[in-house]
């Protein structure tokens, strides 16, 4: 699954448009669209709605090792070592007044430049008496990062923003942050199928069927905890080890119920023999 | 990890996170002249990078990063019980670097830190000063390459050509440098000193070829540690871990006598055998992350915090690759746990 958050509606259109995301309804103030393998939200500009924003939306969601978590929005560049419009991977994201600093951990290839980005509680520009440390500036990366990283790795965070401006917002359109974002969406397709390629789904070591014939030999054997812990922990290993099916199992899970702990014992024991080489 | 997987990881150090206070030493810019394309990216703290909550240890093996780091007190540690000592009374051990270049399956590095990204000290000055005042009280066992292979690093930094130069002055000092590198020669420049030992880990080529991912074949690390005793230094021979694998007796035997081919084994200052072994709490996070290696998913039994074999496959792994041993060295050089 793939999750997106922007700050505002018109970095989320391309995405809308290009995978035909439906609007769903969802708490007042966050614009939630959705298909079979993303989820959006439009979260509001702001470091507390980012944090929230993210935070709605990967709660109500079962987060796997193989998602992602993508920010992609606009922001201002400290200077012309970046080009209007380009998109940028954020490799470094501080909070500007606490000062406290995020990394993403970028495992993929890409072809995009990275820089470091810094997040403002409020609107930055040239008038602005500060001191950055960072090349661009927003206002919501850093609390995307924060409450991303409560539910995912730093590997499945993914910060993408495209240049708007040199630190003078004042004339932008939101016609324009949708071209701007449109432009670099095949980029960023391009970093969510690197990304995607490196995270697959766990594989599953027991087939449904194989997990029925444990079960069912628990329950045959009368096996104890630890006994259970130990016949998964061969069958385990056994098939990592083998790579073969564990057929040989089945006429176990089908016996009558042993009626005494010495047989219990000595069918366990044969289980395990058969298991491990010696 | 599939080959299209593997092309789409960045390569390795293609970014290089550096403490602020990391940059004026010599050690950075030694190494960061060997990376001029990768991307630099400043912080405050390593700990800030290595230790974030949640990463995975095996797909950043796949991309590791560097991050260079300045080290701060304790630079010595006390040696864990569950290594070899070699009857030295005062064990401990150092850490230059926190992870390796190499990627064993049965790594307790994967267990026991947080990150698979490589952390490089380049305050090794420090770690001397420690040093020297610890040797002002007593005489000190010391490991340098215990959390690392230190010798795979030397092409990037020379912290094994420092260290083993910095114990030659010292009379009451015993310095170990384990390895399952072949690069000997990265070393081989300076002559050969009582107050080290250089320690190779010598497996079965089958057990390279498939849990000792990226180290060198057993024949180069054989040649290696070949040239290091022709040069007069003091060679350990580590049998450990021995790995309970199917055929395990058939391929340690076979190891054992290639191994005594190529090394004159009265040349060889001592031997130590020991079967896998690792505490508890690292294995279980070492599950989560090998979900694929039979080694780590072996049903291993849990002794005093540690998860080992049961005592009889120690005892018949033990027995084993003890037997083919004395048949070629003296007893009295070969240590078992
Ligand atoms: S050589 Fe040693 S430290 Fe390096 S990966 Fe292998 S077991 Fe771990």
């Amino acid at each position: 699954m793939l999750y997106i958050t922007t700050a505002l509606y018109a970095e989320a259109r391309p995405f809308i448009e290009k995978f035909s995301l439906k609007k769903k309804n969802a708490i007042s103030n966050l614009q939630y669209f959705s298909n079979d393998d993303i989820n959006l939200i439009v979260t509001g500009t702001g470091l507390m709605s980012a944090v929230m924003g993210t935070t709605y939306l990967l709660s109500s969601h079962s987060i796997q090792s193989h998602d992602m978590m993508f920010n992609i929005g606009i922001c201002g560049a400290k200077s012309s070592h970046f080009t209007i419009g380009e998109a940028v991977i954020c490799n470094k994201i501080v909070h500007h007044d606490t000062k406290r600093a995020f990394y993403p951990d970028i495992l993929f290839q890409h072809a995009l430049q990275e820089g470091s980005l810094e997040s403002f509680s409020h609107i930055v520009d040239l008038q602005t008496d500060l001191h950055l440390e960072s090349d661009m500036v927003d206002m919501e990366g850093a609390g995307w990062y924060y409450a991303s990283s409560q539910f995912m790795s730093p590997h499945q965070l993914v910060c993408i923003k495209v240049i708007s401006d040199y630190l003078d917002a004042s004339h932008i359109t939101s016609d324009q942050v949708t071209t701007w974002i449109d432009n670099q969406l095949p980029a960023i397709i391009h970093v969510q199928a690197a990304l995607s390629t490196i995270i697959q789904p766990k594989k599953e070591i027991f087939n449904e069927e194989e997990k029925r014939w444990l079960d069912n030999i628990k329950t045959q054997l009368r096996l104890t905890v630890t006994q259970y812990h130990k016949l998964n922990q061969l069958t385990m290993q056994y098939k990592i080890r083998t790579k073969q099916p564990l057929e040989w199992i089945a006429p176990y899970a089908t016996m009558p119920i042993v009626s005494t702990k010495q047989e219990r014992k000595e069918i366990f024991e044969q289980i395990c023999k058969q298991c491990l080489y010696t | 990890m599939n080959k299209s997987a593997n092309n789409a990881f960045t390569p390795k150090y293609a970014h290089i996170y550096i403490e602020k206070s990391a940059k004026s030493y010599d050690l950075t810019t030694h190494i960061m002249a060997q990376f001029p394309h990768a991307t630099i990216i400043e912080i405050d703290n390593y700990k800030h990078v290595f230790s974030r909550p949640r990463q995975q240890f095996a797909l950043q093996k796949e991309a590791a990063k560097l991050i260079l780091a300045v080290k701060k007190p304790p630079f010595l540690y006390k040696g864990a019980e569950v290594c070899h000592d070699f009857g030295y009374k005062h064990f401990y051990y150092t850490s230059s670097t926190l992870n390796c270049v190499y990627n064993c399956d049965y790594c307790f590095l994967q267990g026991m830190f947080p990150s698979g990204h490589v952390v490089l000290f380049v305050n090794i000055e420090d770690y001397f000063n420690e040093v020297e005042a610890v040797l002002a009280q007593h005489p000190l066992y010391l490991s340098i390459s215990y959390e690392a292979d230190l010798l795979s690093f030397e092409h990037m930094v020379p912290f094994a050509k420092r260290w083993i130069s910095f114990a030659e002055s010292k009379r009451n000092i015993m310095m170990e440098l384990r390895t399952k590198s072949a690069n000997y020669k990265a070393i081989s420049s300076i002559p050969a000193h009582d107050q080290v030992i250089l320690a190779w880990t010598i497996s079965p080529q089958e057990v390279i070829t498939n849990h000792e991912p990226k180290t060198p074949t057993l024949k180069a690390r054989l040649h290696s540690m070949k040239q290091a005793m022709e040069d007069g230094w003091k060679v350990r021979l580590c049998f450990d871990p021995v790995l309970h694998i199917e055929h395990f007796e058939s391929l340690y035997r076979e190891c054992i006598e290639q191994t005594f081919a190529t090394i004159n084994a009265d040349q060889i200052e001592d031997i130590s055998i020991g079967v896998f072994r690792i505490p508890k709490d690292y294995l279980k996070t070492m599950r989560k992350q090998r979900p694929d290696s039979a080694l780590v998913h072996y049903p291993y039994i849990h002794q005093n915090g540690v998860m080992t074999y049961p005592d009889e496959i120690t005892k018949k792994c033990i027995d084993n690759v003890y037997a083919a041993v004395a048949a070629h060295a003296d007893k009295d050089k070969i240590f078992t746990e």
